[in-house]
């Protein structure tokens, strides 16, 4: 890849009193590119993707966003920079339609007098909302039920749905797939790919090789905090990368 | 409401049909059948103007205190300081009319008393939230001690004995009065509804307060400051108690020390009749106001059946745990059915 880098993270390190879950963890992310965030169980993965989102502080180390270092403090920043998130646990609101939940915390108001009473624009929500849904395939028929009654395929399209509306630079997914079937971890596959071909970059927090495997243009691999490997997944195998996980050799990984 | 965009006609007829499907609407029929029953059952008694007019007028401050309740209980936590703090916001609220002329005390006297009761509610509301948010004292434990430390300074601050040092034009103009040919207690109980249910369903601030309640950490993770809304409520909860003990004030022309012991209860189960989880995201002021009448109309109606009033406390309390039951097992149902 020869663009310059959409985010760029240089030696952070990060520590839990005597455990140090990040011990100068670099990592890459080129402009509309689907990087895979690979590791085993206290990598420190989910540690690197919270010091991305500004969820927690890095005690060393640096993030630069498009050769700019930036000071994470809050998840607002990252929002700031165009970078959204799709939690693991997906971070919706049972009780509220898929709108609601798009438009969390950004609530479109009524123009006048009674924008300023605080009054929501439910239709403008709503229309932007199907409008959004279309646009990246998500199959929800009434966009006015409660997510508490929909599906798990369905809730993960909300929540993914939600990231693509708001990101312009870039979208972190926290294992999308694991609580998903065969044909709903296809669907967030082609979601992922959508995503992507609008020019917005995808960072794929993931255990699943095989998922990785069909959607990521790269894999960087975490291992005890440090980053071991960066491959081009056109020059890689899953046998390669598992050993680059384990830091067994290729014939001891199973 | 005029638009002068075209309403898509399949949201809205589904909108529709939620409506009807609601608890409130629920709530609204089974009050209804109530009030069929007594009006056959006592013809020429029941379904008078004067009686509904006085029911609505008896059960106005309980409406005040639910409209709070059901903010509150939206965000998935509980009030149950509102009695309590009522009759202390009465009593500060007659010690200053009674320093400012008690009885002869003036249109000015009147307003620093509504000033006192709104102010004692609000600061309650502020101890409530404050402690809830910061010290994270749960919220049930929060209110009850509130609730106790309320109900003692009332009795210390007046020896145990009512006050009645309430001005005559207050008795007259508000407790007795009438605006357009409606009780004033009435007119007020409607009127916060109104911007209750407006400030609920209709804006930023109500959405926050039910995703507070059905998910706080995705609110917090969207950039929701989830402990300003939490005092926030606190402080509206707080405010409708004050209110009430001023319009209690204005219609006895009394502290009512020992009267207000159940209204809180009462509050809560009009909270939950009228469709409001008590385990928070969902909640609606309008089925509140719809749901403090059953336990109304029911002690009303046990009156006239020459029935010990006591009963209604019994009814009271059975309905309010089979009606949360019905919610949970409704609630059950749907996450285990996604």
């Amino acid at each position: 890849m020869s663009a310059p880098p959409l985010l760029e993270t240089r030696g952070i390190t990060k520590r839990y009193g005597h455990v140090e879950a990040l011990r100068g963890a670099d990592f890459t992310v080129y402009p509309g590119e689907v990087v895979a965030l690979l590791g085993d169980n206290g990598a420190g993965k989910s540690t690197l993707v919270k010091a991305i989102t500004g969820t927690i502080q890095p005690d060393e180390g640096q993030i630069l966003f498009e050769g700019q270092p930036v000071q994470m403090t809050s998840p607002l920043d990252a929002r700031t920079l165009g970078i959204e998130t799709v939690f693991q646990d997906l971070a919706l609101v049972p009780d509220m339609d898929p709108s609601g939940n798009l438009f969390l915390g950004r609530e479109i108001l009524r123009p006048g007098l009674l924008g300023r009473l605080g009054m929501l624009d439910r239709r403008a929500m709503h229309e932007r909302t199907v409008e959004a849904f279309t646009r990246l395939g998500v199959n929800i028929q009434d966009a006015q039920a409660k997510v508490i009654g929909m599906s798990g395929g369905q809730r993960q399209g909300v929540a993914v749905a939600r990231a693509m509306v708001w990101a312009s630079k870039m979208v972190l997914m926290d294992e999308p797939t694991a609580a998903l079937g065969v044909v709903q971890s296809r669907h967030v596959n082609d979601l992922i790919l959508r995503v992507r071909d609008q020019g917005v970059a995808v960072v794929l927090v993931s255990h699943n090789m095989q998922h990785v495997f069909e959607v990521a243009d790269r894999i960087e691999v975490l291992r005890l905090g440090k980053r071991v490997a960066a491959r081009r997944k056109a020059d890689t195998s899953i046998e390669e990368v598992v050993a680059d996980m384990t830091g067994l050799s290729v014939t001891g990984a199973a | 409401m005029t638009t002068t965009r075209p309403t898509p006609p399949a949201p809205a007829r589904l909108a529709l049909r939620r409506v009807l499907a609601s608890q409130a609407m629920l709530t609204a029929g089974t009050l209804l059948v109530v009030m069929a029953l007594f009006t056959a059952l006592f013809p020429g008694k029941f379904a008078t103007l004067y009686n509904i007019q006085t029911l609505m007028v008896d059960y106005s401050g309980i409406v005040l205190l639910g409209v709070g309740l059901t903010f509150i209980m939206t965000s998935a936590r509980f009030d149950l300081s509102v009695g309590a703090v009522l009759v202390f916001s009465c009593v500060l609220g007659t010690k200053a009319m009674g320093a400012l002329g008690g009885a002869d005390g003036g249109w000015g006297a009147v307003l620093i008393g509504l000033a006192v009761c709104l102010g004692t509610g609000l600061l309650a509301g502020l101890v409530n939230g404050f402690l809830i948010v910061k010290a994270r004292v749960p919220s049930i434990i929060v209110t009850l001690g509130t609730l106790s430390v309320a109900q003692g300074a009332a009795y210390v601050l007046t020896g145990g004995v009512d006050l009645y040092a309430v001005p005559k034009v207050m008795l007259d103009h508000i407790g007795q009065g009438k605006v357009l040919g409606l009780p004033v207690p009435i007119v007020v109980a409607a009127l916060a509804v109104a911007i209750g249910s407006f400030v609920l369903s209709q804006t930023r601030f109500g959405q926050y307060t039910c995703a507070t309640g059905s998910n706080a950490e995705a609110a917090r993770r969207a950039g929701i400051n989830i402990d300003r809304v939490a005092i926030t409520l606190y402080l509206i909860s707080g405010a409708g108690a004050g209110l009430a003990g001023f319009m209690s004030l204005a219609r006895y022309g009394s502290t009512t020390l020992a009267a207000h012991q159940n209204d809180n209860l009462t509050a809560l189960l009009g909270v939950v009749l009228g469709g409001t989880s008590l385990f928070g995201g969902t909640g609606t002021v309008v089925g509140t106001a719809v749901g403090v009448f059953i336990p109304g109309v029911l002690s009303n109606g046990l009156v006239m059946m020459q029935v010990l009033p006591y009963w209604q406390y019994i009814i009271v309390g059975i309905v309010l745990i089979a009606v949360v039951y019905i919610d949970l097992v409704k609630r059950r149902g749907r996450t285990e059915g996604g």
